[in-house]
């Protein structure tokens, strides 16, 4: 098997080579992303009832072969596989083996969820730990994870990557805190004394939960890094206020509350590492994308729906449609405002756009 | 003769008088309408006959019965705000009918989207002796109405629009402080259909594609005990056939091949019909021109029903001896999604009875 590491964090390498490989390795081998490339590509050649037949058509060879070619001359034109797929279908590269690992979105009772499976857990690790690097130091710093522990949630992809953060760290202080406990000054002032930066992870309104136990100021160059979940079914909060509140309540300044943004479907994260831009790892790209037209970018600071390429997903999907509203700036740094919800567009609604 | 029969009979009159073969004035409006691209003719057409048919003396008396109208219970000098949506032809002309009947002022926003077929009738009204000049007002934009403080507005709208319109109101000083607000926001319809006669097949397609699907009462969700895949090519038999005498007017974007890529990709059976898609689960209710089938029986109806309160506007059975659990009173035969009664009510609430009910301040 190709060692896709070396290909996926190559610095040599530029990115639309890389993504160019990665297309056709999943083109090919990833059962669910070949029929919806091919789908697309012959949406037309159907006809009513007998659409079912086409990908047993005998034009499907020269199908692929034009789509390969096209994404060639184009690495933007490539399919952007729409997220729920995870939750409807077995999104991998490799129906056939067994996977590592299995992440799963969370979500109520009701709810389905998605599923990624993770073939090979060794490229999430570096995945993350790179990405991680890329944002901060993690030799000098020790990671809280005000989260449940990885043994009570194995299928979550966030806490995996805090607890092999935790993980890196010889000194022993890094740790996931008890819940519903508030922070303990002596291990504060511990951190404090080895020199250490503490980094705290922690979902929006588990952060808040802590900060109201006991209000408690850390260390000034510490790092909050909230995870999202700012709207849930009982509470809603938006980014800006949530980033107010925990910036006064743990006494830092505005500019060392971060975001992480990242889910079960990504082997990778981008980070807001102050402020409401998000960037990316030099293996991730983001892309904003008309909510009526997915094959289309947006302008800068223009809404549309998130869309990702993430070389680290080699083995499921790389190339993904969120369900999350963003923008993006000329940058190339993106915010996150929400998930899109065009579930209203349809019937009689009156548009106060229309004036 | 007391008020409501006056304005029953007025309105009766004028409605008449604008659908008869005569009115020219109606004539140019559905020209422009269909010229400027807003609406096919065939879809104004049935609009327009579907208005016609529930219109009548009986259908009158029978709705102001129903909403307890009469002469101690009207809004009778109050000032309505109807915001019209135009979605599909003449989608508002309930709502003014209704703030007519009830004895109320009516102020019209009309849609930009449907902007000539609504002024018509109202046009007519203003013509009788009853309703003048100040009785019946409209315009095309909310500016236009600055600081003409209503006692109550209706419109339809998304959950995520509502704020966005009452700023608006507020932004125009169109509401009294202690204005009413009838807010609607069921967006789409469930049928039931337990049979597969020819009757039933007509009848469905005419409910999920009459106006491009883009009414609230158009089928936006199948349940049946059978499969789409086993009915898909019976099914789309009949709406080629509906196709050929109505070809829908508006298309679908790009999104729609994604979509239909997208069920390819993870083996979901569907019926691709170049401009609508058919598709068996996967109730994501995020795009036009999308129609879900469920195989299932009552309860599941039932359940899906109570899982999309306050987004579902009726539920359709083709046959009356059909009971969905729990839905009784919410239920209307399959034939009547695109002919409704004039008095039916849009999410579940009487027009002309909230109109006229005592509890105005």
């Amino acid at each position: 098997m190709k060692n896709w590491s070396d290909l996926i964090f190559s610095d040599s390498i530029s990115f639309d080579k890389k993504a160019r490989q990665v297309f056709e390795y999943q083109f090919e081998n990833n059962p669910v992303y070949h029929r919806y490339c091919e789908a697309l590509n012959n949406v037309g050649g159907n006809h009513l009832c007998h659409s079912e037949l086409v990908s047993e058509s005998p034009a499907q060879n020269s199908n692929s072969e034009e789509i390969l070619k096209r994404i060639q001359d184009d690495m933007w034109s490539i399919p952007l596989l729409p997220i729920n797929a995870f939750k409807d279908a077995e999104v991998t590269a490799h129906p056939d083996n067994e996977h590592e690992l299995v992440f799963k979105s969370s979500g109520t009772l009701d709810m389905r969820r998605s599923i990624h499976r993770v073939y090979d857990s060794e490229l999430y690790e570096e995945s993350l730990l790179k990405g991680f690097r890329h944002f901060y130091n993690l030799n000098q710093s020790v990671i809280w994870g005000y989260t449940p522990g990885y043994a009570e949630n194995p299928h979550s992809s966030l806490i995996y990557m805090i607890q092999k953060l935790i993980a890196q760290d010889g000194s022993g202080l890094s740790q996931f805190l008890p819940l519903d406990e508030p922070l303990d000054k002596s291990a504060i002032k511990e951190v404090r004394e080895n020199g250490k930066q503490l980094i705290l992870f922690g979902a929006a309104f588990g952060l808040l939960d802590l900060l109201e136990m006991k209000g408690i100021a850390l260390p000034s160059n510490s790092i909050v890094i909230e995870t999202g979940g700012m709207k849930t079914h009982r509470r809603e909060i938006s980014r800006d206020e949530l980033h107010r509140r925990l910036s006064k309540g743990f006494g830092l300044d505005s500019t060392r509350i971060h975001s992480e943004y990242g889910m079960a479907e990504l082997l990778s994260q981008a980070y807001a590492t102050g402020g409401s831009w998000f960037r990316t790892v030099p293996w991730m790209q983001v892309s904003i994308r008309n909510p009526d037209n997915p094959f289309e970018e947006q302008p800068p600071h223009t809404e549309g729906v998130i869309g990702i390429i993430d070389l680290a997903n080699i083995h499921s999907c790389s190339f993904l449609l969120t369900g999350d509203k963003g923008m993006m700036d000329k940058k190339g740094r993106f915010q996150v405002i929400g998930r899109w919800n065009p579930k209203d567009l349809r019937g009689c609604n009156f548009l106060i756009e229309e004036d | 003769m007391n008020d409501i029969e006056s304005r029953m009979d007025t309105l009766l009159e004028a409605t008449g008088n604008w659908l008869s073969n005569d009115n020219h004035y109606l004539m140019d409006a559905i020209d422009r309408t269909v010229q400027e691209g807003y609406f096919s003719f065939r879809d104004v057409k049935y609009a327009l006959t579907a208005i016609k048919k529930s219109i009548n003396q009986t259908a009158l008396e029978d709705w102001a019965g129903q909403a307890n109208l009469s002469d101690q219970a009207s809004a009778k000098e109050q000032n309505v705000l109807c915001l019209h949506a135009g979605n599909i032809p003449l989608v508002g002309f309930q709502d003014a009918l209704a703030t007519l009947l009830s004895g109320a002022h009516y102020t019209g926003k009309i849609s930009r989207k449907d902007p000539y077929l609504l002024p018509t009738f109202l046009n007519e009204v203003k013509k009788t002796a009853l309703w003048t000049d100040r009785d019946v007002q409209w315009t095309h934009r909310l500016d236009d109405l600055e600081d003409m403080r209503h006692d109550a507005v209706i419109f339809a709208g998304s959950e995520s629009s509502v704020s966005g319109v009452k700023h608006a109101i507020q932004k125009f000083n169109l509401a009294k402080r202690d204005a009413r607000y009838l807010i609607r926001t069921a967006h789409f319809s469930l049928a039931y259909v337990d049979r597969k006669d020819e009757r039933t097949m007509r009848d469905l397609v005419e409910a999920i594609f009459r106006y491009g699907g883009k009414g609230c009462r158009s089928v936006a969700i199948v349940v049946a005990p059978f499969s789409l895949d086993s009915i898909k090519c019976e099914l789309t038999d009949y709406i080629e056939s509906f196709w050929l005498k109505n070809p829908q007017h508006s298309k679908p974007g790009p999104k729609l091949k994604q979509q239909f890529a997208y069920n390819k990709g993870i083996e979901r059976c569907q019926a691709w019909l170049d401009n609508f898609l058919l598709q068996a689960g996967g109730l994501e209710l995020d795009q036009d021109f999308v129609c879900y089938w469920v195989q299932g029986d009552e309860s599941t109806t039932a359940e899906l029903t109570g899982r999309y309160q306050g987004q579902f506007q009726s539920i359709y059975i083709a046959h009356p001896d059909v009971d969905i659990p729990g839905f009784e009173e919410r239920t209307e035969f399959l034939s009547d999604a695109q002919q409704p009664p004039i008095s039916w009510k849009p999410d579940g609430v009487d027009t002309l009875e909230w109109l006229c009910s005592s509890n105005w301040f």
